[in-house]
């Protein structure tokens, strides 16, 4: 009697661990819904002044001595000239793919490069090269590395194979994130 | 002995003259300014970086080389930080966190003012800070305003009133005066010498404005389809400087 409690006992652990991992692990099976673009081309992390460009989505701005600079969202950063208030033009662009964020300290800028923490000598403002990096210094600040909100489960992305620049709508399986 | 006043009077008012700059650090700073909307900011030799639910610290002494001293988590869903003097003012979906940066490589906590969801910008000044609320918006809050916080006490930010004013997005505050972005229902231009009685002196329409940046007597617009720039210097007579269109 006391071996098929016992029995009973580990019938019954057995039972509870097989069914924690589905539990816990999202939706089951294939089922539609958001997955990630991997890109792993070396030209996204190229750092470069590009000809002067319209802005398709514009960004949040920033001011630093004669110019003002605003991101466009995940392509990089205009360059307006305000020497001279009445007569502010775009002159210019950074090529930073990926990039949302600005912030400038002396020569330097820093933004986004996707997750990376870029640093930008902007002494010659019409030759920009990179000073520094820091891999993977935030996922948060980068919005591709999440589906456009509120589509509910989604293929969780995989920095290893390379940077998100977008999402599809496809047949995945057992997606484990949410938003 | 006339001339000798008269000599007095100026060695008096050009020291005033440079210890004011000295003080507020605009001028000659190295560091250039951001709008309300921004994650990244910086303070002295630190760059601040607001991510979902942290705040990382980069020394950026070797302004070519960042260098990660401290991440500290902060809550849920952060949007924006905005520096003023010692203090970090850090605009979530869950309300302001408000950080000393006394000690500039290790941000600590100060207080918080949690009590309204909303997902919108926070500037500041000595005595006040200023938050919009936006409804409609993926933050839920409950309806559009802005938040008028005395920060005398910053462990304790106190609510002083709201502002009923609809569609707030990105704000500014120069002065005593507020700008505050209203999409397509214009720029309003409010003087919060008191906050506890704002006067609306004017509401500037004509664009669908998102967020400002006021800089030495300009006024920075970020509008959807381009970026507008007024002359600030006297805030009741703003002029209209320039436009300059997206494509």
């Amino acid at each position: 009697m006391k071996r098929c409690y016992y029995f009973s006992l580990l019938f019954i652990v057995a039972l509870l661990y097989a069914c924690k991992p589905e539990k816990t692990k999202g939706l089951v099976g294939r089922v539609f819904g958001y997955k990630p673009v991997y890109s792993t081309s070396a030209d996204l992390f190229i750092i470069e002044n590009k000809p002067a460009k319209a802005v398709v989505h514009a960004g949040k701005i920033y001011v630093k001595d004669n110019f003002i600079f605003q991101n466009e969202v995940g392509e990089g950063v205009h360059i307006i000239d305000n020497s001279n208030p009445a007569n502010a033009a775009r002159v210019g662009f950074i090529k930073i793919k990926g990039s949302q964020e600005i912030a400038i300290k002396g020569n330097f800028l820093y933004s986004n490069n996707y997750n990376d923490l870029v640093t930008v000598d902007i002494t010659d403002i019409a030759k920009v090269k990179e000073a520094s990096r820091i891999h993977n210094a935030f996922y948060s600040t980068n919005s591709l590395q999440v589906p456009p909100a509120g589509g509910g489960y989604f293929e969780c992305a995989d920095n290893k194979k390379g940077v998100v620049t977008g999402w599809i709508k496809d047949s995945i399986d057992n997606p484990t994130c949410s938003n | 002995m006339r001339y000798l006043l008269l000599f007095f009077t100026l060695i008096i008012l050009s020291s005033c003259d440079k210890a004011l700059v000295e003080s507020t650090n605009s001028a000659n700073s190295p560091n250039g300014t951001g709008g309300s909307l921004a994650r990244f900011t910086l303070a002295g030799n630190y760059l601040y970086v607001v991510e979902n639910t942290s705040l990382k610290t980069y020394d950026v002494s070797n302004a070519s080389n960042p260098i990660l001293k401290n991440t500290v988590q902060v809550g849920g869903s952060i949007e924006t930080i905005y520096p003023y003097k010692n203090t970090l003012f850090i605009g979530s979906q869950s309300g302001m966190f408000i950080y000393t940066i006394d000690n500039p490589a290790a941000p600590k906590y100060l207080g918080a003012a949690t009590h309204m969801r909303s997902c919108d910008p926070v500037v500041a000044n000595d005595t006040a800070a200023f938050v919009t609320l936006r409804s409609g918006s993926a933050c839920g809050s409950p309806a559009d305003g802005v938040y008028f916080y005395s920060i005398t006490d910053l462990l304790h930010p106190a609510l002083v009133l709201t502002l009923n004013l609809g569609t707030p997005y990105g704000l500014g505050l120069h002065d005593s005066t507020l700008f505050v972005c209203r999409g397509i229902n214009g720029l309003s231009v409010i003087n919060v010498h008191n906050i506890h009685a704002p006067v609306t002196m004017q509401t500037i329409t004509g664009s669908d404005f998102r967020d400002v940046i006021p800089f030495n007597g300009l006024l920075i617009c970020y509008v959807t389809d381009g970026i507008v720039l007024y002359d600030i210097s006297n805030v009741a007579n703003i002029k209209f400087i320039k436009k300059v269109l997206n494509s």
